[in-house]
C-alpha cells in the first residue's frame, strides 16, 4: 500500500489550492443563509475541473481530494456530484447535478439540469425544465429547491442504481470531509483568539480535548473518504459515509459550543459549515440507511 | 446493526491512521502527532467494539468466546497503556491544532 499521491494528482491538488485561496473569506456584507459560489462555479467549468475523475492520470481520488478542498470554501458549488457521480451515470448528462430523495426538498435542485430521484429501492434520472424545479428557503447553507411537478423518469437498472450509491455516498463523504475539517478550523481560530479569565479559551483542557476528538474524527472522515474513491468498493463507500454522518453529528455541535453566542450568529462563517453537515445527515436514509447498507456489504452474514 | 456499523468504521479509520503512520516512516519522515490522533483512534474503535460485544453477545465473556474474551481483556486498557487517552489529547491539540498551551504551574 503506498500514500504517495502521483506527480500528476499532486499538480492537480496545488492547483485546486490555489484556485481556492481567492474564495478562502467570507465576503465582509454577506449575511445570508447559503454563499452560492458562481464566480467560483465558473473557473472550475473553465479549467475542466468537474471532469478530472474521468482523467486516467488523475481518478476519482483526485475527484476527491478536490471536493473535500472546495468544501473547506465559505462558498458552495455543486463539485461532488458532478465530479464523483455524474462519470458513472449511463450516458452523458449536463451539469449541474441534484438528488431528491424520497419527494423532499434538495441540494442545488433550482439550478440542476440533471436530477436523480431516488424513491425507496427504486431510482431514475430526468432532465428537469426551469418550470419543473423552484427555490425553496432554507436554513441549510446550501441552495435548496424542490419538484413542482412530478418528472419524467428514465430508470435505472438495480446494478445501475447500485453503482450510482456507491458514488453518491463516496460524494458525501468527501464533501462532509472537507466541511467538518473547515468548521473545526474555524473554532480552532475563535478558541486561540477570543480571551477568558485572562487567557485564550484554547488553554482550558475542557475544550482542548473536545476539540482533539474531534480532529480525530475528522481526520478518519478523511481516510475513509479517500480509501473509497481509490478502491471504488461498495463496502469502502458505505462505511465512508456512516463515519461522516456520524462524525458530523458530533463536530456540528462541538464547533458551535466552542463559538457560543458568536456561532448563532450569520456574521461569523461557522454556519456555512455547520449548515451544509446538517444537509448531509439525512442524504442517503442517513445513519440508518449507511449502517444497512454497512452490514450488507461489509459483514459475512449466515 | 448502526452500533454494529459504527464500530466497524471506526476500525476502518483507526487501521487506516496507523497505515498512513507505516507509510510516513517508510518514506523516512518522522510521525509527528498524526501517531497520536492515531493512537487515540484506535481507542476509540476499541472502545466502541468492546461496548458492542458487552451489550449484544455477553454471553461471549462467560465462557462463550476464547477469542471474544482475549479481545475484551486487552481492550480494557487500550485506553491507558502506552500513555494515557488523555495524554494523546493534549499532544493533539497542542500539536496537530496549534491551540495555546496550559499554563504550568
Amino acid at each position: 500500500m503506498n500514500f504517495e499521491l502521483t506527480a500528476d494528482q499532486e499538480a492537480l491538488v496545488s492547483a485546486i489550492d490555489k484556485l481556492a485561496q481567492r474564495y478562502q473569506l467570507k465576503p465582509t456584507e454577506f449575511h445570508g443563509f447559503a454563499l452560492a459560489g458562481h464566480d467560483l462555479e465558473r473557473e472550475l467549468e473553465d479549467g475542466g475541473y468537474f471532469d478530472i475523475a474521468q482523467v486516467p492520470e488523475l481518478g476519482p481520488l483526485a475527484a476527491a481530494m478536490a471536493v473535500e478542498r472546495l468544501a473547506h470554501l465559505p462558498y458552495t458549488v455543486e463539485a461532488a456530484l458532478s465530479m464523483l457521480v455524474r462519470p458513472h451515470l449511463p450516458k452523458e448528462c449536463p451539469r449541474p447535478l441534484a438528488v431528491i430523495e424520497h419527494g423532499r426538498p434538495g441540494r442545488f435542485v433550482a439550478s440542476a439540469r440533471t436530477i436523480l430521484v431516488i424513491d425507496q429501492d427504486s431510482m431514475g434520472i430526468a432532465q428537469p425544465t426551469a418550470s419543473d424545479v423552484e427555490p425553496v428557503e432554507s436554513l441549510f447553507a446550501y441552495p435548496m429547491g424542490k419538484l413542482r411537478a412530478s418528472l419524467n423518469l428514465t430508470p435505472f437498472s438495480n446494478a445501475e442504481a447500485a453503482t450510482l450509491r456507491k458514488w453518491l455516498r463516496v460524494a458525501l463523504a468527501a464533501e462532509a470531509s472537507g466541511l467538518i475539517n473547515a468548521a473545526i478550523a474555524s473554532a480552532v481560530e475563535h478558541l486561540t483568539l477570543r480571551k477568558q479569565f485572562g487567557r485564550p479559551l484554547g488553554t482550558f483542557q475542557a475544550l482542548r480535548h473536545r476539540m482533539a476528538e474531534c480532529i480525530v474524527l475528522a481526520r478518519g472522515v478523511r481516510w475513509l473518504a479517500l480509501k473509497a474513491a481509490a478502491t471504488a468498493d461498495e463496502g469502502d463507500a458505505a462505511l465512508a459515509a456512516m463515519h461522516a454522518q456520524n462524525s458530523a453529528t458530533r463536530v456540528v455541535y462541538d464547533a458551535h459550543q466552542m463559538l457560543a453566542a458568536m456561532g448563532m450568529t450569520l456574521e461569523h462563517p461557522l454556519h456555512l459549515w455547520t449548515y451544509r453537515l446538517k444537509a448531509l445527515l439525512s442524504e442517503l436514509g442517513g445513519r440508518g440507511g449507511q449502517a444497512q447498507a454497512v452490514a450488507e456489504l461489509c459483514f459475512e452474514t449466515q | 446493526v448502526e452500533q454494529a456499523a459504527s464500530a466497524r468504521a471506526a476500525c476502518e479509520a483507526a487501521r487506516f491512521y496507523s497505515y498512513g503512520i507505516v507509510d510516513q516512516r517508510r518514506h523516512g519522515k518522522a510521525s509527528g502527532p498524526e501517531a497520536s490522533a492515531a493512537r487515540y483512534a484506535t481507542v476509540t474503535a476499541e472502545k466502541l467494539v468492546a461496548e458492542f460485544v458487552v451489550e449484544h453477545v455477553p454471553e461471549s465473556l462467560s465462557g462463550g468466546d476464547s477469542m471474544l474474551l482475549a479481545h475484551h481483556q486487552r481492550a480494557v486498557v487500550a485506553g491507558i497503556a502506552s500513555g494515557a487517552a488523555e495524554i494523546q489529547l493534549n499532544l493533539i491539540a497542542t500539536e496537530l491544532l496549534r491551540l495555546p498551551r496550559e499554563p504550568r504551574a
